[in-house]
């Protein structure tokens, strides 16, 4: 049959549109009806319709002729699709509803952009989308299907959700910032909820997170991202997700992302942050029109500055300055490690802010550093607490055993050290898309983990050892008994598999300074021999396990009395890790400050000023001056020019180097040390009202960190500020809150730094009531007990022997008084930092001055004279000895003053 | 082209004027393919979306005084006639740069799966210009459905019939244009089948 002829097709059209009414199985009865009246047309009809079962089977013109685009009325599994939404970054999206009806509603059918894919690659979308659709919330669009088409193209079946991007919806309705942050938190919320079965979103941007009419929030695309990084050529398991370049939204990738790293559920709290920022100021951090190049560079280098600056009116101002703006600061963090590790801390530190609460972020500093900080090393954690007690000159021995009350904090350091290094580990995991499912899933997660651990922390096989028990763990808590053993295994036996002296040494060295701590010196010294015998096994040693030891040997040796050698075997330490190019590391740093300390207790202020500055300088120049290791080394420092005689230059020393974070109380208590340093220098000055305020605020921070060793002695110290203000009474109070606690420690017999305290103390007040034989009786209490430790120059001794000479004088026992001021003269310019500028030289000489003033006025005013310049470079104007002095050298006609 | 123009074009082709239909046809054509070059120029990776073309070039046409159709179903009718035109022409140009040609269209994505073979569309094209001939509206079924993307429904809206009948007719110029493959050729050879 011609096709031309019309005719015969005019005519079978009609019955070829009846037959094609019909079911195919009714067709067969019909035809055979029709052929019995009409067997030509039945006999083509046929013919035709065996053509039409042709073309449904072979899908004949189903396709586009261009074979990409799909059609309308296309089936993409179990949907039809209606007809286009748009396209995105990643592929088009398309409306589209359940081919069968059984699902009422519209459905966003969205298909991704990368084809070709195999079998493999195919089953593993599947897998990671069914992770994925678990994700039900009422805020989260819901992922109901995935697969992939048959010409490789993967396709994602996706709630239809119609809205508006969250920032375009507050807009549009002027809404309050109250309203704004409300709604901001139904997103954190949301995004917290898939962070808490580990499913990061990776692609946070306005566009993403929609309001319905209603005003419900919807967030697209979760994890979609990654279903698209999935589906790059790389599919293999063991790579970390990495996201791709071209599925980044400049502007609201984490700087981690823009780099390619592997991105933890921190990424989205960048994300999150930058969202916050503009749903709160309406502008985007960075600036609105900023290019995407000049967006991922600035997101790369530039910390923005606060949010509330970028409003308009004084009243938004006041209403985001302070805690918002630290809310947003610390999610727009440029290390992920400082910002809030997951949206839930986000959402609650953000209710906190509504509820008026505190909000956490201004602490991050602290707690950000306290992870940090601890992370390195057990040498660096105790040089840190020694620090404090540099403050009033104490030696090794006592501060040994007022650390035993501090267990529990070291104890809670090792949990924050080992928290941190658990953060790592669960940012790895976090890192990894996929939910916990099986066994065997988390198996093969936990194989990754120990990979992770053993390349993250080649550096710290400690750190690494304590790791690996922890994976240790979570094999017997998925019942992988034999994996479990092996895990422990390795990180007991680390060092002994392979014999490592380096870590078998160190080991024995970290043991030495809790054995030390713990006073168990038999024990210490043991351990001692057995990591340096370690570390003779190495040649050349290496810096870490040498620094290490040294810190080790010093704690045991200057109990002994020895303080020479720790400072020789630190300095070379010190010297080793420079040569090996660790200059300003945190070990560096943490042995340099081990170096300072052994040099303020062998009464080398100036060496030690030296050693610290030196250290302040390093930190300040990294631009960690807002943490607490610089704390600790400006207060040692600041201790070092106290000692050495130079109280005012400890003063200026403290405020210019804390001058731009003093005000933030970021801090907290560790900065109680460095308060503490402060306020008694300006008491040392002459500057007692301030001092006085001071020390008290100092002491209730010390008591509100729980370091007791320095709320006694700022205790006592009140005492004397007391005295110093004239105000006896006062004194008298605070002497007796003080001396229950100290008749305790009496009882249990503690040879503490607090006894020698409460003897200097109770002196001083004896000598303030004029009764210098009860101050002498003190003294020389406190001369026996300082004498014991063997020190060779004691900022006590040098207390000692000016108060005798005092109380001496007051007896008018001119010559011993005479001897004794000689006595402090001497210690003074021992330990001077500059021999010609020194408050306790010139206090000293004073007290000569005062001695010899009865027999010869004019030697007395020659000591007088030379006492001038001390005084006056150190002290402040107004303090009295400076009116004594003046007054000493020029009359020759005086009448001895006593105190 | 100037405004008056295309309106006078439109018009007379309204008016079964054979000359302006083509001339219209070739207007339409030119629109489409400008606006295809200029998509895929902007984005490589691009399918390319018949319906967003027909959009937009129904957009252009609209906003140009004296350039309206005195409805969508008409430009469409028109329309998805020279979109038939562009995507054969395309797909041509495909295949000749397949047997070495040189490659003037624009570039669209080198792996075109499961795209009919190149000799069966051009004899599908020929098929569908018979169909034309005799039957103008299944014709223009296939225009709108297979080279406009168009669902039964807005086909059946456009034409004034049901969504059913937009189907069987769809059926229906499936079954013609196979036949007339049948006819012109051997049984075509299992791996040809296009679409398959």
């Amino acid at each position: 049959m011609a096709p031309s002829d019309k005719e015969l097709w005019d005519e079978l059209l009609p019955y070829l549109d009846e037959a094609l009414e019909l079911e195919s199985s009714q067709r067969d009865t019909w035809i055979a009806a029709l052929a019995a009246s009409h067997p030509r047309l039945a006999a083509e009809l046929r013919q035709l319709l065996a053509l039409h079962a042709a073309n449904c089977a072979s899908g004949f013109m189903e396709r586009s002729p261009l074979g990409a685009g799909p059609l309308v009325g296309e089936r993409i599994g179990a949907y039809t699709l209606e007809r286009p939404l748009g396209r995105g970054g990643m592929g088009t999206v398309w409306l589209g509803r359940r081919s069968d009806g059984k699902y009422e509603g519209h459905v966003a059918i969205k298909l991704l952009d990368r084809r070709g894919l195999g079998s493999a690659a195919a089953e593993q979308i599947r897998h990671e989308a069914s992770l994925l659709a678990r994700l039900t919330h009422p805020n989260i669009a819901r992922l109901f299907d995935a697969g992939v088409r048959e010409n490789g193209q993967p396709y994602l079946i996706l709630e239809y959700v119609e809205g508006e991007p969250i920032n375009r919806y507050s807009r549009a309705r002027s809404l309050t910032l109250v309203a704004r942050l409300r709604l901001f938190l139904a997103v954190a919320d949301a995004v917290a909820h898939a962070h808490a079965q580990l499913i990061v979103h990776r692609d946070l941007k306005p566009s993403n997170v929609l309001v319905t009419p209603e005003g419900v929030v919807k967030l697209l695309d979760f994890g979609v991202a990654a279903l698209q990084s999935r589906t790059a050529d790389d599919v293999s398991p063991t790579t970390a997700s990495e996201s791709p370049a071209q599925a980044l939204t400049p502007g609201y990738a984490s700087p981690e992302q823009l780099r390619g790293e592997p991105v933890a559920a921190a990424a989205d709290v960048y994300s999150l942050g930058v969202l916050l920022h503009v749903l709160v100021t309406g502008l985007h951090p960075f600036g609105s029109s900023a290019t995407h190049t000049k967006l991922a560079r600035a997101a790369l280098t530039e910390d923005p500055g606060p949010a509330s600056d970028r409003l308009a009116t004084p009243a938004e101002r006041r209403q985001v300055r302070g805690d918002l703006d630290a809310i947003i600061a610390r999610s727009l963090r440029r290390d992920p490690a400082q910002r809030y590790a997951t949206a839930t801390e986000l959402a609650a530190d953000l209710r906190r802010f509504l509820g008026k609460f505190p909000v956490e972020a201004r602490t991050l500093t602290r707690r950000y550093v306290a992870r940090k900080f601890v992370q390195r090393h057990w040498g660096a954690v105790l040089s840190v607490i020694l620090a404090l007690l540099v403050m009033v000159g104490a030696t090794v021995v006592t501060s040994l055993q007022t650390l035993e009350a501090r267990h529990q904090r070291d104890r809670a350091l090792e949990e924050a050290k080992r928290a941190n290094a658990q953060a790592d580990l669960t940012q790895y995991i976090l890192s990894d898309q996929l939910s916990r499912l099986s066994a065997e899933a988390e198996g093969r997660r936990l194989a990754r983990a120990r990979q992770f651990v053993a390349a993250r922390f080649r550096d710290d096989p400690l750190l690494a050892a304590r790791l690996l028990l922890d994976v240790s763990g979570r094999y017997i808590d998925i019942g992988d008994f034999r994996n479990a053993a092996d895990v422990a295994m390795e990180a007991e036996t680390i060092g002994h598999r392979f014999d490592d002296p380096d870590i078998l040494g160190q080991l024995a060295c970290v043991r030495t300074e809790d054995l030390a701590i713990a006073r168990d010196f038999t024990a210490a010294r043991a351990a001692l021999a057995a990591g340096l015998a370690q570390m003779r096994r190495l040649d050349p040693v290496p810096p870490n396990i040498e620094a290490e030891c040294a810190t080790a040997e010093g704690f045991v040796l200057q109990a002994d009395g020895d303080f020479a050698t720790p400072i020789e075997h630190l300095q070379t330490a010190v010297a080793d890790l420079d040569r090996v190019g660790m200059h300003g590391s945190a070990r560096y740093l943490a042995v340099s400050n081990d170096l300072g300390r052994a040099l303020a207790i062998a009464g080398r202020y100036h060496d030690a000023w030296e050693v610290h500055s030196r250290n302040v300088a390093l930190v300040s120049e990294q631009g960690r001056a807002d943490t607490d290791a610089y704390l600790v080394y400006v207060t040692n420092a600041c201790a070092a020019l106290r000692n050495g005689g130079q109280p005012r230059r400890a003063v200026t020393f403290a405020d210019s180097s804390t001058a731009r974070v003093r005000h933030d109380a970021a801090y907290g208590d560790m900065s109680s040390g460095l308060e503490g340093n402060w306020a008694l220098s300006r008491l040392d000055m002459g500057q007692a009202e301030e001092a006085d305020r001071a020390i008290l605020d100092a002491a209730a921070k010390a008591e509100h960190g729980g370091i007791t060793f320095g709320v006694a002695l700022l205790r006592a110290s009140a005492v004397r500020s007391a005295l110093a203000r004239g105000d006896l009474t006062t004194a008298e109070t605070r002497w007796a809150e003080l001396l229950p606690d100290e008749k305790r420690r009496l009882a249990e017999k503690e040879k503490g730094i607090e006894v020698v305290r409460l003897l200097l103390t109770s002196a001083r007040l004896s000598l303030a009531h004029h009764r210098p034989q009860e101050a002498l009786s003190s003294l020389a209490d406190a001369a026996t007990l300082i004498a014991s430790r063997h020190q060779p120059m004691n900022p006590d001794a040098l207390e000692l022997a000016t108060l005798e000479s005092q109380a001496l004088l007051a007896q008018q026992r001119y010559a011993e008084a005479t001897q004794h001021a000689q006595a402090a003269i001497e210690l003074a310019r021992a330990g001077a930092i500059d021999t010609h500028s020194s408050a306790w030289i010139g206090e000293a000489l004073i007290l000569r001055a005062r001695a010899e003033a009865p027999a010869s006025t004019a030697a007395a005013a020659r000591t007088a004279r030379e006492a001038l310049p001390h005084l006056v470079n150190n002290l402040d104007p107004a303090h009295p000895l400076i009116a004594e002095a003046r007054g000493l050298s020029l009359s020759p006609t005086l009448s001895a003053k006593s105190q | 082209m100037l405004q008056e123009q295309l309106e006078q074009l439109i018009r007379s082709a309204e008016q079964g004027e054979a000359g302006s239909r083509d001339r219209l046809f070739t207007v339409l054509y030119g629109e489409l393919h400008r606006l295809a070059e200029r998509e895929l120029r902007r984005r490589p990776m691009l399918t390319l979306s018949p319906t967003t073309l027909l959009h937009e070039t129904y957009l252009n046409l609209s906003s140009r005084p004296g350039g309206m159709f005195p409805d969508r179903a008409r430009f469409l009718a028109y329309a998805c006639r020279a979109m038939r035109g562009l995507l054969i022409d395309f797909v041509r140009s495909r295949c000749a740069q397949k047997r070495g040609a040189a490659f003037e269209i624009t570039s669209l994505p080198t792996e075109v799966p499961n795209t009919p073979a190149c000799e069966e569309l051009e004899k599908i094209a020929e098929a569908l210009e018979a169909l034309g001939v005799d039957q103008p509206r299944l014709a223009q079924i296939v225009d709108l459905k297979f080279f406009c993307g168009f669902s039964f429904a807005e086909i059946g809206e456009l034409l004034g019939i049901s969504e059913r009948t937009a189907q069987r007719d769809w059926d229906k110029a499936r079954i013609l244009l196979r036949h007339h493959l049948g006819d012109t050729a051997a049984a075509p050879p299992r791996g040809s089948d296009p679409g398959a």
